[in-house]
């Protein structure tokens, strides 16, 4: 038998691959700084998390008025991308609702292509096939993003589909006591449903820092698990709504 | 190259800051691999360096969503193998990937004899073209891992897969190498 991993080694060697063109690093240079630096978290953001961490705790102890809903929530601390906590007061909920930052639009075919894993895509449901598709690379395996758009071109809703590799990525939601939080079943996944005042919405990296996230309708969300992703729908969107768009998948 | 993760992490640290300097020295870095990544996958060079230096721009607009004191190489190797695989699915092309050998191949040790030199040549010529009858996503597995050195990790990164397919599909291509080279030999 030969040795074919040595072989492949050897043949890399003797290949004639290219190197990269000569002045790329001093291009590369020349355009970035004739732009923008790199984009921080920004400073609200921060600021959510610091005023979410602080709620945490008083959460941890307010919530124990009510065990029941506790033990639920602590169960679902263990679903893979997503994670919420309830809030006495509510911080101000970055919402931008027009530059979303989910990417470039692409057709389905190009995000099943993109992704890292197997997309899901909406079917029929109350709410219609999907507008537009956008695929996001800076997400670990992809981000994968269905819109529904109105006649003026706004979202209406939105469907969010991440791998939460090795379960680091964690995202936090924040919900206040005028946000009704249900457990519900979709398709015999777990699934969790928010409903009422805005939430503020932030990921958390793998280092537990905010990812600069722009985008979030922050009203009614839908967050549940199907094989190793994790999916979000938010929108204008009533439960029955959002479970049969989550079936039509 | 004793004590480079350490200046690495520091250059991301002061690109991050908007330090343009410390980013033209990543990317001197990263440059070969990157380049090289992008090649296997676009199939060619100019889009590969478009590719390259698109990455290479919009990875540094992403510093701000970059995990401080993780390994720069496979997150930069995503953004750049993405920009090649849409530069290959904009122009519709198939890859047909153009390796080459070099003139000689590599001079390991002594020299070795003509007879042993020709020999070499042969399988590696026939090594190039059982891998050129592999299916293309075990085909670049094989490439990312073999020829570029890329860990499973930044394989899975630049391929857009997850680490268990990495290691199927290159498990699979391997032994439909030595199935069919197998053959040969016997032949």
């Amino acid at each position: 038998m030969r040795d074919v991993e040595r072989e492949l080694r050897d043949l890399g060697a003797a290949l004639a691959l290219p190197e990269p063109p000569e002045g790329l690093a001093a291009r590369v240079r020349e355009t970035v700084a004739a732009g923008e630096p790199p984009a921080r978290p920004s400073r609200s953001r921060r600021r959510v998390l610091v005023v979410a961490l602080a709620a945490l705790v008083l959460a941890a102890l307010g919530a124990l008025a009510v065990p029941q809903a506790r033990t639920a929530l602590l169960e679902w601390l263990g679903i893979r991308g997503a994670a919420v906590e309830r809030v006495e007061t509510q911080p101000d909920a970055p919402v931008v609702p027009d530059e979303y930052g989910l990417g470039d639009p692409v057709t389905l075919e190009a995000a099943r292509g993109l992704a890292g894993f197997e997309v899901a895509a909406p079917g029929a449901s109350p709410l219609g096939r999907p507008d537009e598709v956008r695929f996001d690379p800076l997400t670990a395996g992809g981000q994968v993003a269905f819109l529904w758009l109105d006649d003026g071109g706004a979202a209406t809703a939105l469907l969010t589909e991440f791998r939460a590799p090795l379960g680091f990525e964690f995202v936090e939601k924040l919900a206040g006591p005028g946000t009704e939080i249900a457990l519900v079943d979709v398709d015999g996944g777990r699934g969790i449903w928010l409903e009422g005042e805005p939430h503020g919405f932030y990921y958390l990296d793998e280092a537990g820092q905010p990812r600069d996230e722009t985008l979030r309708l922050a009203r009614n969300t839908l967050l549940w698990e199907r094989g190793p992703l994790t999916l979000r729908l938010e929108g204008d969107l009533t439960r029955e709504q959002a479970l049969a768009v989550a079936r039509s998948l | 190259m004793e004590g480079r993760p350490r200046e690495e992490h520091d250059l991301v640290e002061r690109a991050r800051r908007g330090h343009v300097a410390a980013y033209e020295e990543l990317v001197q870095l990263h440059q070969g691999i990157a380049f090289r990544t992008a090649y296997l996958i676009a199939g060619n060079a100019a889009d590969a360096e478009d590719a390259t230096q698109d990455g290479f721009v919009k990875a540094y607009r992403a510093l701000g969503r970059f995990r401080a004191g993780a390994p720069f190489r496979p997150w930069l190797l995503q953004i750049v193998a993405n920009e090649a695989r849409n530069r290959r699915r904009s122009a519709g092309r198939r890859a047909a990937l153009d390796l080459r050998l070099a003139g000689a191949g590599p001079s390991g040790g002594a020299a070795p004899s003509p007879e042993a030199a020709t020999e070499a040549a042969e399988r590696r010529r026939e090594l190039l073209g059982a891998l050129e009858r592999l299916r293309e996503e075990e085909r670049l597995v094989l490439a990312c891992r073999f020829f570029l050195d890329l860990s499973e990790e930044e394989t899975a990164a630049a391929l857009g897969v997850r680490r268990g397919t990495v290691k199927s599909r290159a498990s699979r291509g391997l032994a439909r190498l030595r199935d069919e080279l197998g053959e040969d030999a016997r032949a």
